[in-house]
């Protein structure tokens, strides 16, 4: 009999469905990998199985767990099989832990909570696990609060919670779609040996293909609510019989067409031949932050977050800058924005220092990576894509914004109309196309891409990519591709800059760095990408 | 934990130092001459001049502010212009009043609005909610000295429970004394109650939708131990915050309530200094009142790091 069997699991919310006609079943010790894109009802099923459904849900089918009818317990008997029998990890390890509560309080409330076992018992025990998960109490005592630890490092916390009583199943929804290359690697690893030491059944919910393939026994796709291809792994990523898997393994190793850098130079400025031409120049680039004093008579110091970098970008270049959190990103990009001043070292753009002021400034404009965020949301959309042009000298008339927002509008793939609606009323990928719209409106030379595809499905991703090509060839743009993800730099790039540490550690043309890695860095970076494994002469019966 | 308490400490005499230099200034501005105030209309010019001789007032400004604080350090607030009493014995006094007023009141609506809020919250669109909502809708609402004349009409008048008024002083006892400052109290402590209530429910229903309550419930913990162990401490941050601000305001702003009751409080005392020009009184009691103030924002700054580790760290 299977560990778990979902039986016609139906779940609306307020009266619109979510969840239509789930069928599956998962066997003792075995990998599920569940797939599918935002809004595809992958976290739900998970949080239907643990009870904790958003208030509003209806459910109606069946839930199997061992012999028990999960959806038919009370509160109380459900609260028995939850943290015990069954555990599960989320996504944003930042937020999975009470801040106000130690470490050990966390480790050991979940013991204590189903075991009756003495307070010293639960914290051998809880040591015992954090252990395991790679958190040794010499390193990590017990007393550590969350906010002291790293976000790999809570996200082991988070692990050992639901693996402390050596459940049956562990659902990991996205466990490491947070987390940086090499620490999404570490965590993989761990899951897969805490899997195999408690032969524990692990539903895996990830929207990374690679990610799943590297772990799951069979796979599970949905779409829209709904289980469109389930079985074993081998099968269904050789055959790729229904056209949604196929769909998602294209998008999710999209290669836009693109022209060369010279072409894409000469499409903005006929002049441009040369191409050495320096559109961005950074030299010697040095940006640090105060770090508050520590200690009665401690020096106010200093963290020097991007450390002596020069590079450069030629018009029509598309340059890639990949590192993990903290490696000095973000701070450069600012900079370059001209929204931090530099400790020292230069940046021009053309020639001209972007200290000279607005006039340089316009050369460069932004698509940041919260596609939620970063827009006002009681503007309309015609005023945010306008907003660039006040920095213009000679402001356009009423007549010609209007004209430029609708031409802009079109140019990224969306309606005159849309100028009208507020920014509520567009998808994550419209988002970005709005944001890509107001980025060009005053024809910028170069558009500095912060994550802006990270936050994408993969196939919204692959046409805001194809987008973004087009835009290059017809605009000359160059592009400054800031991402942790290697795979999308890898097929987007000209060259690449690997950054760790404030540092740039390794730069050149991007497949050269990326086939032929030659700093450790870059090597161990390169090496953590997980990748599809190739099908087409693997055995169907080898499961 | 240490560094957070000394930066604190700065910060509090730092905050006194600029509220004395200010409340100062602002006494030197206002016009009225308190020396003819107090010898009224027909006094003549020699003996305004003697008066204000022997008051100080003649002296420079600087030397006056350093004469008035140090007095203050030492416990002398110097002498009343109208009653000729030290002024340290007339705030005393008063402080008897409002100091058990305030902490009483305050203590009330602690306890009224802490089973409120979070019933408000765990039964979230349920029907106590809505009633909660509704009654601390209207205790914000309703005046609080109609509320107060209610509570005489029917505790005092009809069923003769309480006083009707005034304040027969401690000498009568712990017990006496506290039955007649009760229906001010309660007064005082409904629309307090009623605020804290909200911000309690509304920031434990921010809290409720945290991640890390979600991961609690995963962990096996029941809707209400999720809400007791995990949520409660974080959502006291807010409610601490209104907390601190409800005191500084109980102990000097009751002055309504004081004149609906006949209580002799502090709000009263600085009324009617400010009516009679007695300059001394006014700056005493506002130093008063700003150092209870600044006093009560470094225990919340306390209570803060108490509650929160995050912010132990003396940022």
């Amino acid at each position: 009999m299977p560990l778990l069997t979902l039986t016609d699991v139906t779940v609306s919310i307020h009266g619109t469905p979510i969840l239509k006609n789930l069928n599956t079943s998962l066997e003792a010790g075995q990998v599920m990998g569940v797939i599918g894109e935002s809004g595809s009802g992958k976290s739900m099923t998970a949080l239907a199985i643990m009870g904790l459904l958003p208030t509003g849900s209806t459910l109606t089918g069946r839930i199997q767990f061992d012999n028990l009818t999960l959806n038919e317990l009370d509160e109380a008997a459900r609260c028995t099989v939850c943290g015990d029998d069954i555990g599960m990890v989320f996504q944003e390890p930042m937020t999975a832990l009470n801040p106000v509560h130690t470490i050990g309080q966390q480790v050991i409330e979940c013991i204590r909570l189903h075991q009756s076992v003495s307070a010293k018992e639960a914290k051998a025990m809880a040591m015992d696990t954090l252990t395991r998960c790679g958190l040794p109490p010499d390193q990590f005592p017990l007393s550590r609060y969350p906010h002291e630890l790293s976000g790999g490092q809570r996200q082991r916390v988070v692990i050992a919670m639901a693996v402390a009583l050596k459940p049956k199943l562990l659902i990991a929804d996205e466990p490491t779609t947070a987390l940086d290359v090499t620490t999404q690697a570490e965590i993989l690893d761990l899951l897969r040996s805490l899997q195999q030491e408690n032969h524990m059944a692990l539903m895996l919910i990830s929207h990374d293909l690679a990610v799943v393939a590297g772990m799951a026994d069979h796979v599970v796709i949905m779409k829209d609510g709904e289980i469109v291809e389930q079985g074993p792994i081998v099968p269904v990523f050789k055959e790729l019989k229904h056209p949604y898997t196929q769909s998602l393994f294209k998008a999710s190793d999209h290669v836009p067409e693109q022209l060369s850098v010279s072409e894409r130079a000469s499409a903005r400025d006929r002049s441009v031949t040369d191409d050495a031409s320096a559109l961005l120049e950074v030299t010697n680039l040095v940006c640090e932050y105060p770090i508050a004093r520590r200690g009665w008579f401690g020096k106010a110091g200093k963290f020097r977050a991007v450390d002596d970098v020069s590079f450069t970008v030629r018009a029509g270049e598309s340059v890639g800058l990949v590192g993990e959190s903290g490696c000095g990103k973000s701070t450069l990009t600012r900079a370059i924005l001209g929204l931090m001043s530099a400790a020292s070292g230069r940046i021009e753009v053309n020639g001209q220092n972007i200290n000279e002021g607005i006039s340089v400034l316009r050369h460069v404009q932004v698509v940041f990576q919260d596609p939620y965020g970063s827009f006002n949301p009681r503007h309309k959309v015609s005023r945010l894509v306008a907003e660039p042009l006040n920095v213009l000298d000679t402001q356009p008339t009423r007549e010609q914004r209007h004209q430029q927002v609708t031409q802009m509008l079109e140019s990224v793939g969306l309606h005159a109309s849309d100028a009208d609606k507020y920014i509520h009323e567009f998808s994550g990928g419209q988002r970005q196309r709005i944001a890509i719209a107001r980025a060009l409106i005053i024809r910028p030379a170069l558009i500095v891409l912060d994550e802006a595809v990270s936050a994408l499905d993969v196939s919204v991703r692959a046409t805001v990519l194809d987008l973004l090509a087009s835009l290059a060839a017809s605009h000359g743009l160059a592009y400054l591709f800031i991402s942790h993800d290697l795979s999308v730099v890898r097929n987007v790039t000209d060259r690449v800059l690997v950054m760790r540490a404030g540092k740039i550690v390794e730069q050149g043309n991007t497949l050269d760095v990326f086939n032929n890695p030659s700093h450790e860095y870059t090597q161990k970076l390169v090496a953590s990408v997980p990748r599809l494994p190739d099908y087409t002469h693997a055995s169907v019966n080898s499961f | 934990m240490l560094f957070y308490l000394f930066k604190r400490i700065t910060s509090l005499i730092a905050t006194l130092v600029v509220a004395s230099l200010v409340v100062f200034t602002v006494i030197e501005v206002v016009p009225g001459d308190p020396a003819s105030y107090m010898l009224g209309m027909n006094a003549s010019e020699d003996t305004v001049q003697a008066l204000k001789t022997e008051l100080g007032l003649n002296q420079g400004r600087i030397p006056r502010y350093f004469g008035w604080v140090s007095g203050m350090l030492r416990g002398d607030f110097g002498t009343s212009y109208t009653y000729r009493t030290p002024v340290a014995d007339m705030v005393s006094e008063r402080l008897m009043v409002s100091l058990p007023l305030a902490l009483s009141a305050l203590t009330l609506a602690i306890v009224l609005a802490f089973p409120a809020g979070l019933l408000a919250a765990s039964r979230r669109g349920g029907a106590v909610d809505s009633i909660v909502m509704a009654i601390t809708q209207l205790g914000v609402a309703i005046p609080n000295f109609w509320f107060a004349m209610w509570l005489v009409l029917l505790f005092a008048i009809k069923w003769q429970w309480f006083s009707a008024g005034g304040f027969p002083g401690w000498d009568i006892g712990f017990w006496g004394g506290m039955k007649a400052l009760t229906l001010p109290a309660i007064a005082l402590a409904l629309p307090q109650a009623s605020i804290l209530a909200r911000v309690l429910r509304s920031s434990l229903l921010d809290v409720l939708n945290e991640d890390y309550v979600r991961t609690a419930r995963a962990k096996g913990l029941t809707r209400r131990q999720a809400l007791w162990r995990h949520a409660l401490r974080n959502a006291m941050i807010p409610v601490l915050t209104i907390i601190g601000l409800q005191f500084s305001f109980l102990l000097a702003g009751a002055i309504i309530i004081e004149n609906v009751f006949f209580l002799p409080g502090l709000g009263r005392l600085i009324f009617q200094s400010i009516a009679q020009r007695d300059l001394i009184v006014v700056e005493s009691v506002i130093m008063l009142l700003v150092f209870a103030v600044v006093l009560v924002t470094f225990l919340v700054d306390i209570a803060y790091a108490w509650v929160d580790p995050r912010m132990r760290r003396g940022h």
